[in-house]
């Protein structure tokens, strides 16, 4: 475009304008937990929304966007620019809708412990214990549309982690990708739509017994050490959290 | 012979500096003719300057390009000289009411923000020609400017009884050099870059290359590229 480009000055081009272009407003949760946060008895989620716009014929580099409705800002976001003819704005917490994530029961299989001698020989130590527990898990998410307008299409995906499997739920998801479940359903005005789920871990921890000449009485201090896989879930336990 | 080939195109990146295209009609006289190009910035990049002739009319060859920067370190003194005149310029003045006062006001301005990206560089193009011809001189150089980017902003008006929405987006083009790029066809890129660059622009470590004498001076900006994500023209 032709322009002029002055010292010390600014100058403001159009780059495109465009009407009817087809847009949607995606609101979206989604949810994964690890050994810790499943057996908690309630969970702090948000859901998100990002706007979608489809069919627009110029690229649209990184860029800020303000969104007007009836010609005032809605939404002030960003986006990181268009592939083909899409773009969509980053994902924001949606502060219309409530997230409720809560337990409603979980038992406990029985633990199974079993002792090896350590993998390499090891002068302090002398045996690895392992113990395994199974627990069945049942929780409630509860999604409130706090808003007078009724939200669309929301959508629920569950992600299966190793330790936190999938057993069924109610209602049934709508879609099944492994390791994603999705449902998706619509919130009339100040109502909640609540889905249960029921949830399968095995919980694997280790402990290193050390020779009772360490000075020590094995069973009176055992040196809790957990797995390095367990270590790595713990690490990430708030990270991994939906 | 002085020449000033106007600036025909500029592609400016959103990470500062651009690519400046220029090019003029030229005659040429018979024998070797040595071209001074005028309003070549220090911030242009020597390594990947480039000068082509085209419509060539006769037997013409372009034997070498000269190029040039100023030296940072003495430039930067001289710029710090005249920010302090210009503080004592406005510090004396005592008629802030005349009509030279905007005048007055553009000149402290353009003294206080100088820096060495707004001195002059040299390029002497020097071309032999069997006998009197013209042909096109097209020069291209990269500009090692952070201050003239561009930033975007989009606008969307959306309908929520038709979910369709009305989409304006404008781009924001920033010129804080000395130089001006009139009429120019101005196009945008947007690069992944190998990292954001600060405040002190392309040129910090400029000087001390200069100084060691056995630097030959690296390409900053076109190193820093990685990939081009979005081309508005």
């Amino acid at each position: 475009m032709k322009a002029s480009l002055y010292s010390r000055s600014n100058v403001r081009l159009k780059f495109l304008n465009q009407e009817s272009v087809s847009y949607k407003v995606l609101r979206k949760f989604s949810l994964k937990y690890n050994t810790h946060s499943a057996q908690q008895d309630a969970g702090n989620h948000s859901a998100t929304y990002e706007y979608i716009f489809t069919g627009v014929n110029e690229a649209i580099p990184q860029s800020d966007i303000i969104v007007f409705a009836n010609d005032l800002p809605v939404t002030y976001a960003k986006t990181t620019g268009s592939k083909g003819n899409k773009f969509s704005t980053k994902s924001a917490v949606d502060l219309d809708i409530e997230v409720k994530d809560m337990l409603v029961s979980l038992e406990k299989g029985k633990e199974k412990i079993t002792r090896h001698p350590p993998e390499f020989p090891d002068s302090r130590i002398k045996e690895i214990e392992t113990r395994e527990q199974d627990f069945e898990i049942k929780r409630k998410i509860t999604f409130k549309n706090t808003s007078t307008e009724k939200v669309e299409s929301f959508e629920f995906v569950f992600t299966e982690t190793k330790d936190i499997r999938f057993k069924s739920s109610t209602p049934k998801p709508g879609e099944k990708d492994l390791p994603e479940y999705k449902w998706i359903f619509d919130i009339e005005p100040e109502k909640s739509v609540n889905i249960e789920i029921e949830l399968s871990a095995k919980i694997i921890k280790t402990f290193e017994i050390e020779k009772p000449n360490s000075g020590k009485q094995e069973d009176e201090f055992p040196h809790f050490q957990q797995s390095v896989e367990q270590a790595y879930f713990q690490e990430n336990e708030n990270q991994s959290m939906g | 012979m002085n020449i000033n080939p106007p600036c025909k195109k500029f592609i400016i990146f959103s990470g500062g500096g651009g690519v400046v295209f220029r090019a003029m009609e030229i005659e040429l006289p018979s024998g070797k003719t040595i071209l001074n190009v005028a309003d070549i910035p220090a911030s242009f990049d020597p390594n990947t300057t480039t000068v082509e002739l085209g419509n060539v009319n006769g037997d013409v060859n372009l034997i070498q390009i000269d190029v040039k920067r100023p030296d940072k370190r003495i430039s930067d003194m001289f710029i710090e000289r005249e920010k302090t005149a210009s503080d004592a310029i406005i510090q004396s003045a005592t008629d802030l009411k005349s009509s030279n006062r905007e005048d007055i006001i553009e000149i402290c301005e353009s003294a206080y923000y100088r820096r060495f990206e707004d001195m002059k560089g040299g390029m002497k193009i020097i071309i032999h020609a069997e006998k009197q011809s013209t042909c096109t001189l097209e020069i291209k150089y990269f500009i090692e400017d952070s201050r003239i980017k561009w930033k975007p902003t989009i606008q969307v008006e959306i309908n929520e009884q038709t979910k369709k929405a009305d989409i304006e987006a404008y781009i924001m083009v920033m010129n804080n050099s000395d130089f001006n790029f009139e009429n120019v066809d101005l196009q945008f890129a947007e690069f992944e870059l190998e990292r954001e660059i600060g405040y002190d622009g392309f040129l910090t470590e400029f000087a001390n290359e200069q100084a060691m004498q056995t630097e030959m001076p690296k390409a900053k900006l076109v190193r820093n590229l990685r990939k081009m994500k979005t081309f508005i023209k």
